[in-house]
This record gives structure tokens, sequence and C-alpha cells, in this order.
């Protein structure tokens, strides 16, 4: 079969790299390990899912930002600022709770516990969850326009 | 080519994320993305951008599809299969950095985000990012050869 531009790019790049035991696996884990314990990282996954969550339960109920802005009593400019995390001051235990019941998710918190002695990345994982609520959907009250 | 997975050193997944990531590891001894990864995680100038990295992947094995394009972004180019990258994105600072991750996702039971190839996104080299996208997917294809 003839090699295309591809092939050939691809060859030179796997040829360039490091193989895996030329590279530092351990230094590769202890820094991943560091990281599951900084507080940076752990708040920025836990509202990064949290967004997400939120944002896939618009989209199932069709609901679009400025209604739900006008529902929280936000601003649509507050509201687009939140979810995309531009402010790390906003996201209050109060305002994380307001917005799940308003999208008709139950917020499911997980109690806090020690870090394990060997943290991985993955100690930053699924503290905070929102599930669907039992409860009535959130619906579009009639009157309210896109 | 042979394709086999391998675990990211610090990154073995628990079992009640949504899926597990791993790293393509090609012909036994080379993984692009474990390269990557090892290079930005030492390098000063790279750092911010391999944490960002990190926090991506890790919202990723938890949502079934992440709506953030700032930080995962599928190809637009229909010549390719289903086909992302990671970008390092500060959301604060709204600033994207230069590190892009490659990967694809394994939809069968095991419901694995396998991690390809990288490259640095610099100023005005639009044609570097299709490239690494296509042949993320050309990865994709020989993961799915080798697997049957």
């Amino acid at each position: 079969m003839k090699k295309d531009d591809l092939d050939l790019e691809m060859e030179e790049m796997l040829k360039n790299a490091r193989p895996l035991s030329e590279i530092d696996l351990k230094g590769l884990e202890e820094t991943n390990r560091a990281i599951s314990r900084d507080p940076r990282h752990i708040a920025a996954v836990m509202k990064g899912v949290f967004v997400n969550d939120i944002i896939s339960a618009m989209e199932a109920q069709g609901i679009n930002k400025n209604q739900l802005a006008e529902k929280m009593g936000y601003t649509r400019q507050y509201l687009t600022g939140l979810l995309n995390r531009e402010d790390p001051r906003n996201f209050t235990i109060d305002t994380v709770v307001k917005l799940s019941v308003a999208v008709g998710l139950r917020p499911e918190c997980i109690r806090f516990k020690p870090m394990r002695a060997k943290a991985d990345a993955t100690d930053s994982f699924s503290m905070l969850k929102v599930a669907e609520s039992p409860g009535e959907p959130y619906r579009i009250k009639s009157g309210e326009s896109e | 080519m042979k394709a086999e997975l391998i675990d990211i050193p610090g990154l073995s997944l628990r079992e009640n994320t949504q899926w597990k990531v791993k790293a393509l590891l090609i012909n036994g001894e080379v993984s692009l993305a474990i390269d990557a990864l090892d290079r930005w995680s030492n390098d000063p100038a790279m750092k911010k951008d391999y944490e960002r990295i990190i926090d991506a992947i890790q919202i990723a094995a938890q949502v079934e599809r992440v709506d953030d394009e700032n930080i995962v972004k599928a190809s637009d180019n229909r010549k390719h299969g289903e086909v992302y990258e990671f970008r390092a994105y500060d959301h604060e600072r709204r600033r994207a950095g230069k590190a892009r991750l490659m990967f694809f996702y394994d939809d069968s039971d095991d419901a694995l985000i396998i991690c390809t190839n990288s490259y640095e996104k610099d100023k005005g080299n639009a044609f570097a990012q299709d490239r690494m996208f296509e042949m993320c997917d050309r990865y994709r294809q020989e993961y799915e050869r080798n697997k049957r």
C-alpha cells in the first residue's frame, strides 16, 4: 500500500517521540497525585461537571438562558458568566442549589472524606453531583417567551 | 501498526466514573499522548496548560459528553470520524492556552476515552489542528482494527 503524507508525518512523530521506558512515569504519577490535592483543580472539576449537568438539563427540557435567568431573577449576562465559570466567587452553595432546582435537578451532596494517603487524580471526582429530581420537572409557565 | 491501551500514570480512574481514560500505545513502545503529558508537566512554561488539560480530562470522564467547547472541541471536518481535542482553557481569564490533546470515545462496554496525539497551537496555524484531528482519526481506525 502506498504511503501518503499523513503516514509519513505519523512515522516522523513516532520516531521523534520518547519510548515509554525513557519517560519518567513515576514523576508523572507524582505530578498527577499532587494536582489531585490542589483546591483549584478540585473546584474546577466540580464546577465543570455541575455546569455540564445544568446545560444538559436545559437542553433536555428546552429551556434557554433567557428563560432560566428570568426564573432565577438574574440577568442573562450574569447567568452566562456563571455557566462560563468566569468568576469563582459566584459558585456559592446557595447558587448551586438554586440553579439545580430551577432545571429540575436534585443536588446530591456526597459527604466529604479525608484525602487518601496515596490520593490520585480521581480524588477530585464526584464530590458534587446533581440528579434528576423526583418532583415535577421544570416547566415553562404560559406567557413566558423565548 | 499495533495499537494497545495503557493507563495514564496517576489517572487510574475509579469505577464510578462514566468513562475510563487511557492512552494509545503504538507498536508496544511509544505513546504520543503520554510523551506530551510528561513534557508539558515538566516544562514551566506549559505547567498551567498541563493542569487545565488534566481538569478537562477529569470533567470528561464524569459526563456523557462535554458541552463546554472551551475545554472539549469536536472536529468539524466531515472527513474525520468522531474525534475531539482537550483544550487547556482558563475560564476566569477567558483564554485558551497552547496545549491540545486529541482523543476519541470507545462507546463499547468498556466505555473508554482514548488519548492519541497532541500539539501546541500557534497563532495562524489552523492547518495543524485539522491535521492532528486527521491523525487522531487514523489512530482510531487502527485501534478499531486491532480490537477485531
